[in-house]
This record gives C-alpha cells, sequence and structure tokens, in this order.
C-alpha cells in the first residue's frame, strides 16, 4: 500500500478514534462550548430528562385509558350477550314446552306407520295439560325480556319484534289451554312464534357475540400497538436520557480531567504548559485561571531561583571576603598571645583571649555560611572517592575526644565488621560526623556518653551518633534541620549558630543519603544518617 | 391507580381469552362437525331403513317425547321407530336433507340440535310428511349420542 494511500486511511481512523473518544468527541466538545453556566446546562439536562419520564407516563396514562374504554365497553357486550342468551334460552324452552304436545297431522302419520289417522292431529288433552309450564316459562320470558340495559338502535326492532312476539303467545296460551281438537291451529301458531321469539333472540345473541369477539380482537391488537409504542418510546425515552447523561457528564469531566493533570504537573514543578479547557461555561473560567495561575508561578518561580541564586553567591562571596580580614584578626591575636613581641599585662591577655575566641566562632559561622551558600548555589562538588567509614569515625572521634574528657562525657565508637569502604566524598561526610559529634559532646552533661555506631542496612552505611544529653521535643524534629534554627537548650547554652544540621542534612543528601533523629526528651537524642554504599 | 390498575388487568385478561379463544373455536367447530353428523346419519338411517344405524344414535338412557307421550330407553325408542312410517317396507321415503333444516349449539360435552325431516314418496315425488324436532345431545366416550328428543313443528324455511 502507498504512502498516499495510507495517509487517508489513518485520517478516517483518527476521525473514527475521535467521535468515539469522550472528550474529543465533538457533541461532547459543542455542549462545552454552549454558552451558558454549568448550572443551567445541568438544569436543562435534568428538565428534558423529567420531560421524557412525563411523556412517558402520560403515553401510558393514554393507553390505560384507552384499555379501560374498551374494558367497559366489552363489560356491557357480555352483559347483553348474557341477557340476549337468557332471553334465547328462555324463548327454547318455551318452545320445547309447546312442541311437547305437538301433534299435527304430519306427526300423526309419521307415528302411524304412514298412514293417515283419521283422527287427525294429536294430542288435544295433551294441549290442556301444558299451560302450566307454558306459563311458568312465560314469565321467565317475561323476567328475561327486563333486559337490564337498553339495546342499540340495531337492536331495538328485533327487541320489539321479541316483546310483540312474547305479548301474542300470552294471549294464545289460554286459549290452548282451552281447546279441543280444533285449537291445533292455535298450538301451531303459538309454536311458530316461539321459534320466531328463539330465532330473534338467538340473531341479537349471536349479532352481540360477533361483536364482543370482534372487541376482543380489537383489543389484542390495540394493546400489541400500544405496547410497542410504549416500549419504544420508552427505549428512546431511555436512551435520550442516556445520550443526554454521558454527553452532560463527559463534557464536564472531561475538562475537570485535564485541569486535575494539569495541577498535579504544576504541583510537581511543571509550568511549561497550559491546559486546553474549550468550555465557555464555568470550567472554562477555571482552566484560564489555572492557565494564569500557572504563568503567575512559572514567573515567580524563575524570580525565586533567581534570587535566591544571587543570595548564595552574595553570602559565598561575602564570607570569603570576610575570612580574608578574619584570618589576619586571628593570626596577628594569636602573634601578640605568643608574645612575640614583648610581654602582656593581665588585662591585655584576657582581652586577646577574648578576641580569639569570638574570631573562631565568626570564622566557624563563616565557614558553615560559606558551605551552605556554595551547596545552594549549585556550586559544591562532591570528590567522590573510595575510603574507609571506620577510619573516617575514628578521626570524628578523635577530633571531640579532648572535650569530652573535658566533660565528663564517655565517648564510644561501635562499628559493624559489615561496613568497609565506601564510594563518597570523605572531607564532607567527616564534617558531618564531626557536626553531630560535637553536638552530642556539646549537649550532653557530665556523666552522659555519646556513642557512634555504623552498620550496613539494606545496601546503605547507616550512621548513628546517640548521645544521652536533653533529648528533643518532638515538635523540633523537623525544625532543627533549618538554617538558624535551635532547640531551647541550644538556644539557652549561646553555642552553636544553628546551621550545622542544615548543613549536614544537605551533605548527606547531596550524597543521596537520608538524615533524621530519634529523641526522647530528658533521655536522649539519636542522630542517624545514611549513605548509598556508591554514593553520588 | 386502582382503575388504571384494573384496565391493565382487563386488557391482559382480554389478550389471554383471545389467545385461548382461537383453540377453543378450532375444537368447537369439531364438535358442532360432529353433532351435525347425528342429522346426516339419522336420515340415512331412515332412508335406508337401517333400525340399527338409527339407534347407533342414542344414548343408553335416552327419551323421546312424541304427540305428548314420553319413550325411555333404547328399547322403548326401537319400537316407536319400528312402528314409524320411514322404517315400514312398502312406504319408499327418502329424506330430504338440506342444509337450512338444521340448527346446533355446543357447550363444552353438551349441545343442542333442531332438524327436520321432509320425507318425500319417491313413488309419488310428493312430500308425505314434514315433522322436526329439538334434541339434546352429549359427548360420551367420544361420541356425541343423542340424550333427549322433543318433537317440534316444522319451522324452518328454505
Amino acid at each position: 500500500m502507498t504512502e498516499s494511500a495510507v495517509a487517508p486511511r489513518q485520517a478516517a481512523d483518527a476521525d473514527k478514534r475521535r467521535l468515539l473518544s469522550r472528550a474529543d468527541n465533538p457533541l461532547v466538545r459543542a455542549v462545552g462550548r454552549l454558552p451558558v453556566k454549568v448550572r443551567t446546562k445541568l438544569l436543562v439536562g435534568f428538565l428534558s430528562i423529567a420531560a421524557l419520564l412525563v411523556l412517558v407516563a402520560l403515553l401510558g396514562l393514554r393507553v390505560l385509558g384507552q384499555s379501560n374504554l374498551r374494558a367497559e365497553h366489552l363489560g356491557a357486550l357480555q352483559v347483553r350477550v348474557a341477557g340476549y342468551q337468557q332471553l334465547e334460552a328462555d324463548a327454547a324452552a318455551l318452545r320445547q314446552e309447546l312442541a311437547i304436545c305437538a301433534g299435527n297431522a304430519d306427526y300423526a302419520t309419521w307415528l302411524n306407520g304412514g298412514r293417515r289417522s283419521a283422527a287427525g292431529a294429536l294430542g288435544p288433552a295433551c294441549l290442556r295439560k301444558i299451560q302450566q309450564p307454558v306459563e311458568s316459562v312465560l314469565a321467565l320470558l317475561g323476567t328475561a325480556t327486563q333486559l337490564g340495559f337498553k339495546p342499540t338502535a340495531s337492536e331495538s326492532g328485533q327487541v320489539r319484534q321479541i316483546k310483540s312476539d312474547y305479548g301474542r303467545i300470552k294471549v294464545l296460551v289460554p286459549r290452548i289451554a282451552r281447546s279441543s281438537r280444533a285449537s291445533s291451529a292455535l298450538h301451531a301458531r303459538a309454536e311458530q312464534l316461539s321459534v320466531d321469539l328463539e330465532v330473534a333472540a338467538r340473531g341479537l345473541a349471536e349479532t352481540t357475540t360477533a361483536k364482543t369477539k370482534a372487541l376482543i380482537a380489537e383489543n389484542q391488537h390495540s394493546y400489541s400497538s400500544s405496547r410497542n409504542l410504549f416500549v419504544a418510546v420508552a427505549a428512546g425515552a431511555v436512551a435520550l436520557a442516556l445520550a443526554l447523561g454521558l454527553l452532560l457528564s463527559w463534557s464536564l469531566i472531561g475538562p475537570l480531567q485535564r485541569i486535575g493533570r494539569r495541577l498535579a504537573a504544576i504541583a510537581s514543578g511543571d509550568f511549561t504548559r497550559h491546559v486546553e479547557v474549550a468550555n465557555r461555561d464555568e470550567l472554562g473560567a477555571l482552566g484560564a485561571n489555572v492557565n494564569r495561575m500557572n504563568d503567575e508561578l512559572d514567573r515567580l518561580y524563575r524570580e525565586l531561583e533567581t534570587a535566591s541564586r544571587h543570595k548564595s553567591e552574595f553570602l559565598a562571596n561575602m564570607s570569603h571576603e570576610l575570612r580574608t580580614p578574619l584570618n589576619a584578626i586571628m593570626g596577628f591575636s594569636q602573634v601578640l598571645r605568643e608574645k612575640l613581641f614583648g610581654d602582656l599585662n593581665e588585662k591585655q591577655e584576657e582581652y586577646i583571649g577574648d578576641i580569639l575566641s569570638s574570631s573562631d566562632h565568626l570564622l566557624a559561622l563563616i565557614n558553615d555560611i560559606l558551605d551552605l551558600s556554595k551547596v545552594e548555589a549549585g556550586q559544591v562538588e562532591l570528590e567522590i572517592a573510595p575510603f574507609s567509614v571506620r577510619e573516617a569515625l575514628e578521626r570524628g572521634t578523635v577530633m571531640v575526644k579532648e572535650r569530652a574528657l573535658r566533660n565528663g562525657v564517655a565517648l564510644g565508637l561501635m562499628i559493624d565488621p559489615s561496613v568497609g569502604i565506601v564510594a563518597a566524598d570523605e572531607r564532607r561526610v567527616r564534617q558531618v560526623v564531626f557536626n553531630l559529634l560535637s553536638n552530642a559532646v556539646k549537649f550532653t552533661p557530665a556523666g552522659g556518653s555519646v556513642e557512634v555506631r555504623s552498620a550496613q542496612v539494606n545496601g546503605e552505611i547507616q550512621v548513628s551518633v546517640a548521645d544521652t544529653g536533653p533529648g528533643i521535643a518532638p515538635e523540633d524534629h523537623e525544625r532543627i534541620f533549618e538554617e538558624f534554627q535551635q532547640t531551647q537548650v541550644g538556644v539557652e547554652q549561646r553555642e552553636g549558630t544553628g546551621l550545622g544540621l542544615a548543613l549536614s542534612k544537605r551533605l548527606v543528601e547531596l550524597h543521596g543519603g537520608r538524615i533524621w533523629v530519634e529523641s526522647t526528651p530528658g533521655v536522649g537524642s539519636t542522630f542517624t544518617f545514611t549513605l548509598p554504599v556508591e554514593a553520588g | 391507580m386502582a382503575a388504571t390498575l384494573v384496565g391493565l388487568g382487563v386488557l391482559i385478561a382480554g389478550y389471554s381469552a383471545w389467545g385461548k379463544d382461537s383453540n377453543t373455536s378450532d375444537q368447537k367447530l369439531a364438535n358442532l362437525y360432529k353433532i351435525d353428523q347425528i342429522e346426516k346419519t339419522w336420515h340415512k338411517a331412515a332412508s335406508r331403513k337401517n333400525l340399527n344405524l338409527m339407534m347407533s344414535l342414542w344414548a343408553p338412557k335416552a327419551t323421546a317425547t312424541i304427540g305428548g307421550k314420553t319413550y325411555t330407553g333404547k328399547t322403548a325408542i326401537r319400537g316407536l321407530f319400528a312402528k314409524s312410517g320411514p322404517f315400514q317396507p312398502q312406504n319408499h321415503w327418502e329424506s330430504d336433507t338440506p342444509a337450512y333444516k338444521i340448527r346446533a349449539t355446543v357447550n363444552g360435552s353438551k349441545g343442542t340440535l333442531y332438524f327436520e325431516c321432509h320425507y318425500v314418496d319417491v313413488d309419488t315425488g310428493k312430500v308425505v310428511t314434514a315433522v322436526g324436532a329439538d334434541q339434546e345431545v352429549r359427548k360420551i366416550n367420544g361420541r356425541w349420542l343423542i340424550t333427549n328428543l322433543t318433537a317440534a313443528t316444522v319451522t324452518l324455511k328454505p
């Protein structure tokens, strides 16, 4: 396949993916771009869904209403069918009663083996016996004609005919009862009327039954149509509500997710990009504000970086400039104290001692500031080389040994055999060890102890300095690693600059290690730092 | 709400009834056909003077009322027919059995049947006698049989 053929296909695939993607869907974007508030969009969405529900409910009510009407109509038809069937049954009973004495000449012939009977018609005596049963059936027929419903216009004619036949039979029956042989014609007429009555009633019953069946069929058809319509509208409503809900939620969630990702990036210090929110609602405004905040933070961050760099450079330069005259002061003070240029009186010796003591303190302070500034300015480059941790720790303890003895503090060193050579900047590590040891010796009262331990734990060299000093309150555990921060005891003793632990922390972190303190006030403190076996 | 539920119930019931109706309608038509066959057999038996065939249409405890007299049981009814015109050897009667002379209803295993017998003397070509009867029929052991007959005046017109 050639490149020219591949390109349109890729574009089409990209379009398809864009259509299926929630956030990039053109419909979702279009909803997002609507220049109305989110509240309004949600309100419109909910109202639309509510309107669909109301529509479905109204449709359901309409269908049920129609069904109710048909049910009522069906009930009325069934009442009519029952009435007409009763009428038919009564008429049939009447006909049977009359037929019991059917005795015309044809029957006489049939019974008589086909010969014409001289007596002619049968049963005049029978005819006289039937008055009672016929009258009881007529009474029933009379009851049945009280239909309890109003016949329709098409049925009225037949109902009138039934009533008329009924009246005529009622007149004939007493005459038949009094009959003689000559009344056979009356009997036949009554029987004929009863047949007409039965036929008419049956006609009404059958017509009404047919209407009932037609209505049931119509009901069935109507039910199917209504059910299909109802299901279709309900399904459509649900689909529309879902689509509307998803469209709205995507138009809100997409921008929120993008803003969330951008804020996470900003929180991690990435100010290089803007969040793209096409919405013209509150989310659009939020996106724009996030972008403004991003730009402003970027600007401030750069300014802070510049200011910090300038401060560090200034401090580094100043420290260097301060050290030069201080060296002269200290040198000449030492020369004077050595009495190379003549004796000093007691007062002069005391003042020279004060000058040297103050100069030492000032030099330590300047050195620490210089180191800290260099670290912050990124001017410290570690000189990584293999060295023996054991030796470094022994030298560190030697440096504070004299002061420990003077203060009556026992000094101990325990190094695990697993601790050997480590690749790190030896001078900086010793500086850290010295800081921790000198603090421990300084704050541990006479009779106390300071112990240095080292071991290899989880691939790291761990060095800890434990003392039995006054301890550090838990709220100070973090604060003491910041510049110029000291514990209350440190402040009261007026010793130290408050820079030693800050500098130690920077140096340890430069090596890729960690430093922390565990302490119980009144019991003592343990400062621990780690170094990767392969530092740097 | 109650009316709505009732309406729905009636609709469902109507639907169910309509569903069943098609089955019952077929059964009813089948039964009506079998009841109709009674008339056919009757006239076949009468025209051929086949008394056994005639008696095969009757239930064991059937009754027949003609001319104010009731005959109970197949033996009595057989005697009635043995004396009747169509079964006399000297009579050459054929029964005309057009469809308009019959009316039948069915309700489950019971039914009614009315039909007329217009006997034509084949020698003269004239109607000798025309009689009718209302009958009650019942399905017994799978067969439709006459359980009661009452003579009636001929009423059906062509």
